[in-house]
């Protein structure tokens, strides 16, 4: 997620809004984000009803967490993007923005 | 070309997104429909205080 916070202005470029989601709640987001150094972009929290918006996605895992997955929507809120990812690997962001490249800004 | 078109349990790419407003972090709140007129990139992740 500190990947993100050091695009971010790259991610503005294409007039994206960058979100991050989990299963958390908003004083564990508030708490980790900190620890990292601050996280100015959303930390989402899906808390309760738990999951459900990740559940919406297709990205709830049976144990109770999300995938690590990576949606890209444009602004008529079409997805255009969908990468399910190994949970222990990181995405390369320059991904994200070969899809965004091709976006409408 | 990027690599894409993964598809998931419920959704695959040219599908409308599904509509949701969470809570997050610093007191804020984000639906998703009030974006409209920007990209969107959305990071699930599985964890805090896990290695991202």
């Amino acid at each position: 997620m500190p990947s993100y916070e050091d695009d971010l202005s790259r991610f503005e470029e294409h007039n994206a809004q960058v979100l991050g989601i989990s299963v958390d709640s908003i004083p564990s987001h508030d708490a980790w984000q900190k620890s990292i150094g601050g996280i100015s972009y959303p930390l989402c929290s899906d808390f309760y009803p738990h999951g459900a918006v990740a559940e919406s996605y297709g990205v709830l895992r049976p144990e109770g967490m999300t995938e690590r997955a990576l949606f890209v929507i444009d602004r008529d809120g079409v997805v255009r993007f969908i990468d399910v990812h190994p949970i222990d690997k990181q995405p390369d962001n320059e991904e994200i923005f070969d899809v965004l490249r091709t976006l409408r800004e | 070309m990027p690599q894409v078109a993964t598809a998931t349990k419920t959704l695959k790419v040219g599908d409308q997104a599904p509509d949701f407003t969470l809570k997050a972090h610093g007191g804020r709140s984000v639906t998703l429909s009030e974006l409209r007129g920007k990209n969107v990139f959305i990071a699930f992740y599985p964890l805090d205080w896990t290695p991202v």
